[in-house]
């Protein structure tokens, strides 16, 4: 039997934020994620689609019945906009649960899930989370979910938002939180739909945090996370090296970065679960 | 007529020696540091001091042990499986007196290594090697949720901690409280029929700036741990940490260093001094 699923992947970024990525030395959000689900899968097929451009043609419902799992990337907009580019992902990720494929995905899709089924997300009133979520702790029905076999119950985990979840729709869990964010991890199911959403980001490394800090550093400052650009360059230049260098333990100690983030196989379980204990056994049902 | 004022005895764990080259790096002691930690708390308090490693250790003249209504024992560099050391024997013998006599006892690092060991249970060097500065990602148990040592305190949390040595196999009277992956046994409580004990590894007495000294005093060796790649990566993390020390308001640093308010905020660090000397000391000076 062929277990190759067929995944399509939302990259909500508009074009203008991709290329802003791109030029500071970051993957795209889309590449990221068919990368760690190629990994994960080797034998997948993953097809990206950009809802946020102009002349972005969506799939209809009977196309979106073609593919095996839906996987949404974070993104840079913000989820209680009022422009067609959030209401096309909001449509799209209702026709998907309406159509039953399994749906995963990180921050942004963790709201975009959740605002379809009818719940809320508002800004985070601790702020901008960024970099390393720490200690996230499962909640008593994220320790028996699926998703989470294998997991540790506390973990850290990369991260960078400035809102969150804050009201769950009914037919919703939460999986996970953190002092700084209560929501962390959701299952939503709406409309005989499953989707399971993470507000932190198992598809980034080291050095895609650094890169994303890079083209993020103006920002930053100006809230504060540095003192100044050198400060910033400085920080940037330790997550590179320590990438490179994964023997650097004083790096890793200066920073209190540890193999919850640096492990790819820990940080990437809730992906692996999904595929395994969601999308091939839906793919199997569906033959 | 009773004791209007709580009385409390703090051990000395280093001996003279050791802590003359610790006030030559500009620090407090251990049993300075925890006297103000103490004073903070309890202005109230009457401290007194003994040095439990020195040979001619006694109490300061007309000053017996059953005055005190409480004890604690902070850090030592000393080994508690070192027993051919006298320094070591005497410690354990004056744990032994305290828990016969039945007074509310409290240690960290150390104190917690000789309780174990008075009672029965075993100390070893840590596999993992030395845990430096910072305990990260301390969980409690259930017993430890329940638990008044706890009381207010989170249920993941990070701590000031310095040690080589754990403990690897607690003695039957005891209930261990709270973990993380560097050493399993992270706090206990030991019930004897007089009295019950509490400690702790990591040191919630400590802070930045007393972390700093101890780095400072250590360079050496933690550069041959890999916790430093050489002498100006640690002055520069010296310097850091006490420029956070100096103004907590720096969440710049705090951020990078992955320095969260739970170890930065002593109402939160001291926790469970606080509530030790209201459940187990304050009720013996009101008897």
């Amino acid at each position: 039997m062929v277990n190759h699923p067929k995944f399509l992947i939302v990259d909500g970024y508009m074009e203008a934020a991709r290329e802003e990525l791109v030029a500071g030395g970051a993957t795209t959000a889309g590449e990221l994620y068919a990368k760690m689900l190629k990994k994960i899968s080797p034998n997948c097929v993953c097809q990206i689609v950009y809802p946020s451009d102009n002349d972005a043609s969506l799939p209809s419902q009977s196309s979106l019945i073609e593919y095996d799992g839906l996987a949404w990337t974070g993104c840079s907009l913000t989820v209680y906009d009022n422009v067609p580019a959030v209401h096309n992902q909001i449509e799209l990720c209702r026709k998907a649960f309406e159509a039953k494929i399994p749906s995963f995905g990180s921050c942004w899709a963790a709201q975009i899930a959740v605002v379809a089924a009818g719940g809320i997300c508002k800004p985070n009133p601790n702020g901008r989370e960024m970099g390393i979520a720490r200690k996230i702790n499962l909640t008593p029905d994220g320790r028996a979910h699926p998703m989470y076999e294998g997991k540790s119950s506390v973990f850290d985990a990369f991260i960078s938002h400035v809102d969150e979840i804050t009201h769950l729709p009914p037919g919703s869990i939460n999986l996970a939180g953190n002092a700084f964010t209560n929501i962390q991890a959701v299952s939503v199911i709406y409309k005989g739909g499953i989707f399971w959403g993470l507000q932190y980001h198992p598809e980034y490394d080291l050095h895609e945090m650094a890169r994303l800090t890079w083209c993020r550093l103006n920002k930053l400052i100006e809230l504060k996370f540095f003192e100044n650009r050198e400060a910033g360059e400085n920080y940037v230049d330790l997550l590179e090296t320590l990438h490179s260098n994964p023997t650097r333990k004083d790096i890793e100690w200066l920073l209190g970065v540890d193999a919850d983030v640096i492990q790819e196989d820990f940080r990437q379980l809730e992906v692996q679960n999904w595929v395994n204990r969601l999308v091939l056994p839906t793919m199997q049902m569906r033959r | 007529m009773p004791n209007a004022e709580p009385c409390i005895l703090i051990v000395e764990g280093n001996p003279s020696r050791r802590c003359d080259f610790q006030r030559s790096h500009g620090s407090e002691t251990g049993s300075e540091r925890y006297a103000g930690v103490v004073r903070a708390l309890f202005p109230q308090t009457k401290i007194e001091f003994v040095n439990g490693a020195d040979p001619d250790q006694s109490l300061p003249n007309g000053v017996s042990l059953s005055q005190f209504d409480g004890v604690i024992v902070g850090g030592s560099h000393l080994h508690a499986y070192d027993r051919t050391n006298p320094s070591v024997g005497r410690q354990i013998e004056l744990v032994r007196t305290i828990i016969e006599r039945g007074i509310p006892f409290l240690g960290s690092c150390w104190g917690l290594q000789l309780v174990v060991v008075a009672l029965g249970g075993t100390v070893q060097p840590n596999s993992n090697g030395s845990e430096m500065g910072f305990a990260r990602k301390i969980t409690l148990t259930d017993a430890g949720k329940s638990h008044s040592m706890f009381s207010g305190k989170s249920i993941i949390f990070d701590s000031p901690c310095v040690h080589i040595d754990e403990v690897s196999q607690l003695p039957p009277e005891s209930t261990l409280l709270a973990s993380n992956k560097h050493s399993p046994i992270q706090a206990a409580v030991f019930n004897t029929k007089s009295s019950q004990l509490w400690a702790f590894q990591y040191h919630p007495e400590f802070n930045l700036k007393y972390l700093a000294c101890l780095f400072k005093m250590n360079i050496e060796d933690m550069i041959r741990d890999g916790f430093y790649r050489d002498g100006a990566d640690a002055t520069q993390h010296i310097k850091t940490l006490e420029i956070l020390h100096a103004d907590p308001g720096r969440k710049d640093i705090a951020w990078q260093l992955g320095i969260d308010d739970d170890l930065l905020n002593p109402n939160h660090r001291y926790i469970e001094i606080r509530n030790w000397i209201e459940s187990q000391v304050l009720p013996r000076v009101h008897t």
